[in-house]
């Protein structure tokens, strides 16, 4: 048996994405929309990109990254995936990332981090593509996506089959995404939310989008037995409604900002350069009256 | 879709490879480099002993799918 530490089976992500290759024009437009909410971050800064690698982009970032005039490869652990960006691309695992130290002057990963096992491997792996002061810019779902469908899925499985499995991936926390941009290497790390609320008209189109962006449960421990009949409509009908008969799927993304080290960057000046001592800053600040702790 | 010509050995057509996916790629198992085997339509790593495939221009460097050179 392989690895029990790991939580996706890489095999079904990528059978999901191969299977999802022709498919994905149907949800184009919600991956677009989200896309561009990743891609806006680009205005922010003046520096100007000339070669950028998109992971995972489902054949909807290259083009946005064209048409800003950046040079763009793309990669993907589906061939098929990686086949609809329209220019050069290539499959390869984000755990095992064949890229030449510093090849790229930025890194779009929109939607595509979060199948990965080894994360903190994965972000050290892309660092080091960078050039230095090079940009990593991802969207990431994080606890609070599809959190609708994951309780509705639990109740009515729990009520129709008297257990749980594992359905709905579970998603990172927010506050661990600037650490783990940290911890790769990466300096001035951001990590903020946005949340984006879908309106369904009808469940089976929530999941027939899912399976179209090759979102298909992966989960190593996932139940692999056809689920009992009434699950599926049980737990649909579960989902709640807004006051107009559509269900609300939240969808809550951090957006990771971070940049490869250069020594062009803001830094905190060297130990024992400070004029000024802690302990006499400190005793001026208790000489102004109102400062200290009250009882 | 349109249907594609099944390749066999006898008339290989490969597509070729874009100049600037040898610039970046290595090999995905020991980061060393690689050398395009034109007429293969490979991409070989002689450390980690592989040649991993260009299907259709888009190199699958996943070592799963790779060919083990015989040395």
């Amino acid at each position: 048996m392989e690895g029990d530490a790991e939580i996706f089976d890489r095999r079904a992500v990528r059978l999901h994405r191969e299977r999802a290759a022709s498919q994905a024009g149907s949800v184009a437009e919600i991956l677009q929309d989200l896309a561009e909410r990743l891609l806006d971050r680009l205005d922010d800064t003046t520096r100007r990109f000339r070669r950028a690698l998109d992971i995972g982009g489902r054949g909807v970032v290259a083009p946005m990254l064209r048409a800003r005039g950046i040079d763009t490869i793309s990669c993907d652990l589906s061939p098929g995936m990686a086949a609809l960006n329209g220019g050069p691309a290539f499959a390869a695992d984000e755990e095992w990332l064949p890229l030449a130290p510093a090849s790229v002057d930025l890194v779009i990963a929109n939607l595509a981090l979060h199948w990965v096992n080894d994360l903190p491997g994965a972000l050290i792996q892309l660092r080091q593509a960078l050039q230095p002061d090079g940009l990593f810019l991802a969207s990431v779902p994080v606890l609070g996506t599809l959190a609708e469908l994951r309780s509705s899925v639990l109740e009515a499985e729990a009520a129709v089959a008297g257990g749980a499995s594992p359905r709905v991936s579970p998603f990172p926390e927010l506050r661990d995404c600037a650490g783990l941009l940290q911890r790769a290497g990466f300096a001035l790390p951001v990590a903020d939310r946005d949340d984006i609320r879908l309106l369904y008209a009808d469940p089976l189109a929530l999941l027939r989008d899912l399976r179209a962006a090759g979102e298909t449960n992966a989960m190593k421990l996932r139940d692999r037995r056809i689920p009992p009949r009434a699950l599926l409509p049980a737990a649909l009908a579960a989902l709640p409604t807004d006051a107009n008969g559509r269900i609300p799927i939240t969808l809550t993304l951090a957006m990771m900002t971070a940049w490869a080290p250069a020594p062009s960057q803001p830094r905190p000046l060297p130990r024992g350069s400070g004029r000024v001592s802690l302990a006499e800053a400190l005793t001026r600040r208790s000489e102004t009256p109102d400062a200290g702790p009250r009882s | 879709m349109v249907p594609e010509p099944v390749p066999d050995a006898q008339t290989p057509r490969p597509v070729a490879i874009d100049p600037k996916l040898l610039e970046i790629l290595v090999c995905p198992v020991t980061k060393g480099p690689l050398e395009y085997d034109r007429a293969a339509n490979e991409l070989i790593s002689r450390k980690a002993g592989l040649a991993y495939p260009i299907r259709d221009g888009i190199p699958i460097m996943l070592p799963e799918e790779a060919r083990a050179l015989d040395t």
